[in-house]
């Protein structure tokens, strides 16, 4: 993943270097972020308001495919001038993946404390179970169960005025 | 805490370090007791200690004092010992030597399991050296390492060695069935084992690697076991070897350490990443002893609303979690890689506390919907934290409070009459021209439509209006009028 283009029109004053940080994920790939959109990751930010983010900080749980995505997320969040319209389209976007992906970016949102993707992620998840039937949940997310049928019948006795 | 140092030798060496101690006391003059407090005596001199009601891995208190057992003084010397003893809450250590010159009989096994605490003879020479000097109120706890069978020789030295003042431990170990295990370990071990097998795991055989219906805890449990070794596969690879050797497996490994049990797991033939939980004995073993006490089967218990009490819930919430997510899945993803099985489904791979945040974005209906899909989410799903919430989000707050309120058992009610109410406002109009009057009851006109639209002129003064007709406008006629603004 490329880094966001660095600011601005011609008119303003010659812009500061923006502060890159450069993320290592568990297979090895760095990715460079600008500094503002790091800061969408309370993990990240932590980090830089103690100065520990001038090298290369290490994210062991997170592949690189992963990385790269939440880099991107993050980066378009801090963007500037997005209206929110838009950036929910772009959002939308974003999430129609596959499951497992889906669920990599929801660990990856809670490894590095982002709420904003993290809470994107939880409602996505959540809208897929919305409205299901036990069974047809099961098949969504392809869930096996150990459960004997007399102990789903049990549970779903209880649980009856939900599918009435 | 101290040094603590694992003696993997079958015979117990001797201690050169300890000074030698004093000629033992005559047997008589020894008052042994269990709970600091009441003396076990026997009519029979001779009578094994075992007839008194002690079994294997009890803490006994003996005293040299002619009276009865006074406080003791327990803390002071050996409380850097208690801190530095390898072992938890009470288990007794497994090196009460006796004598120097009588080496313990059948004391090669704890040798060899357990993990020795050295620092603690190193100190407790010093305490011995100022308890057995006569002070009379000087009671010092000992502990002996009580054989299943073996005979003990207890009655005539005065080996002082560790020192734990446990009473509550010690209760549990005289109730529980006299096999001596140490009580919180064997609660918390059999708690883990418990979240593995709903896990998906099943328990194999760690000596022949055939699977195990049930782990016969009795026979490879010692009584003073600060290490025990479980060991799970996956039904796939077991089905597959059939019953012999299975390929791959996880390994469990439980270590005490105060009162602190580690659980390291890894896969048993890979030097992968090791995943360890650590667990408070004094944290969590109460609240499954009572749970377990109490005879619940299902962990979450309080349909009677008493079972087990809210903050009680929370603490077994957080041990499966703590388990589950620390040990259980992470194991689980560990094993279905090396064995080239396909993983579980990413759904379920997901921590709790991701799944729990997930939850709580659904809607009542929908949330007792996913708890009948396994058992995992049955357990997430009922937790009474979650439940509040819904409510609140969907019926207000709610004045009564306390801990013993089944928050989803109260939202099931209040979404049943919603239910009714909704349905039989379909049904009754009637029923609301009477609320409608009631509303009115100085007769004033309101400013709903029905006689005001058909008599424009009601309520107005003369000369504007009717006159004569303004007492009639009690009579509210409502033909088809939707007054659904009236039971909002």
């Amino acid at each position: 993943m490329s880094s966001p283009p660095s600011a601005s029109a011609s008119s303003s004053p010659p812009p500061c270097p923006k502060k890159m940080i450069t993320l290592r994920s568990s297979d090895g790939a760095t990715f460079e972020i600008e500094e503002t959109a790091a800061l969408q990751s309370k993990t990240l930010e932590n980090m830089i308001h103690e100065n520990c983010a001038s090298t290369l900080i290490p994210v062991p749980n997170i592949t690189g495919e992963v990385l790269a995505r939440v880099v991107e997320f993050c980066s378009k969040h801090a963007e500037a001038g997005v209206d929110d319209e838009s950036l929910g389209a772009w959002d939308e976007e974003f999430v129609a993946v596959d499951h497992t992906t889906l669920f990599d970016y929801i660990r990856a949102a809670n490894f590095l404390e982002i709420p904003t993707l993290l809470d994107l992620g939880c409602q996505t998840v959540a809208d897929m179970i919305k409205g299901k039937t036990p069974d047809e949940i099961k098949k969504t997310f392809k869930i096996t169960t150990a459960c004997t049928p007399e102990e789903e019948e049990e549970v779903r006795g209880e649980n009856q005025w939900a599918f009435e | 805490m101290g040094k603590r140092r694992r003696k993997k030798t079958s015979a117990a060496p001797p201690h050169p370090r300890w000074p030698p101690l004093p000629p033992p006391p005559p047997g008589a003059s020894f008052r042994l007791s269990l709970n600091r407090t009441d003396e076990l005596r026997s009519p029979d001199p001779a009578a094994s200690l075992q007839s008194l009601g002690l079994a294997s891995g009890d803490l006994v208190y003996f005293s040299l004092a002619p009276d009865a057992l006074a406080s003791p003084q327990a803390g002071d010397g050996s409380s850097s010992a208690e801190s530095s003893a390898g072992a938890s809450g009470g288990v007794p250590l497994g090196h009460a030597e006796m004598d120097s010159e009588d080496p313990p009989g059948g004391r090669p096994r704890e040798v060899a399991e357990s993990e020795m605490v050295d620092s603690v003879p190193d100190d407790a020479p010093g305490a011995d050296a100022s308890g057995s000097a006569g002070d009379p109120g000087n009671s010092v706890s000992a502990s002996f390492d009580f054989e299943g069978d073996g005979v003990v020789a207890a009655d005539d030295s005065a080996g002082v060695r560790s020192k734990f003042s446990e009473p509550c431990f010690l209760k549990r170990v005289l109730r529980e069935e006299l096999g001596g295990d140490g009580g919180d370990h064997r609660l918390l071990v059999i708690a883990v084992h418990a979240v593995l097998l709903e896990s998906g795991f099943v328990a194999v055989d760690p000596v022949t690697g055939v699977p195990a219906h049930r782990f016969h805890l009795s026979d490879q449990w010692p009584s003073t076991a600060f290490m025990m070794t479980l060991q799970y596969s996956l039904p796939e690879l077991v089905a597959k070897t059939q019953g012999r050797n299975v390929s791959e497996s996880v390994v469990l490994k439980f270590v005490s350490l105060g009162h602190f049990i580690s659980v390291y797991g890894r896969l048993a033939k890979a030097n992968l990443a090791l995943r360890r939980v650590c667990l408070d004995e004094r944290r969590f073993a109460p609240i499954i002893d009572e749970m377990w006490a109490k005879g619940d089967d299902d962990v979450e218990g309080n349909e009677d609303g008493g079972s087990l009490n809210s903050s009680s819930e929370k603490e077994v919430f957080e041990f499966w979690k703590i388990v589950k997510d620390g040990l259980a899945l992470p194991l689980l993803i560990d094993l279905t890689e090396r064995a080239g099985l396909p993983l579980p489904s990413c759904f379920t791979c997901l921590p709790m506390e991701l799944k729990l945040r997930i939850f709580e974005l659904l809607p009542g209906i929908d949330l007792a919907r996913v708890g009948c899909v396994s058992s995992d989410l049955q357990y997430l799903a009922s937790n009474n934290d979650l439940w509040k919430q819904k409510y609140v989000e969907e019926f207000g707050e709610r004045t009564e409070s306390g801990e013993m309120i089944n928050w989803k058992q109260i939202f099931t009610l209040e979404a049943k009459k919603k239910r009714k109410r909704e349905s039989s406002r379909c049904q009754m109009p009637a029923y609301t021209s009477r609320v409608r009057r009631l509303l009115n009851p100085l007769g004033f006109p309101g400013v709903l439509g029905g006689d005001y639209d058909r008599l424009p002129g009601l309520g107005v003064h003369p000369p504007f209006g009717l006159p004569f007709h303004r007492y009639q406008f009690r009579r509210n006629i409502i033909h088809n009028c939707n007054l659904g603004g009236l039971n909002g």
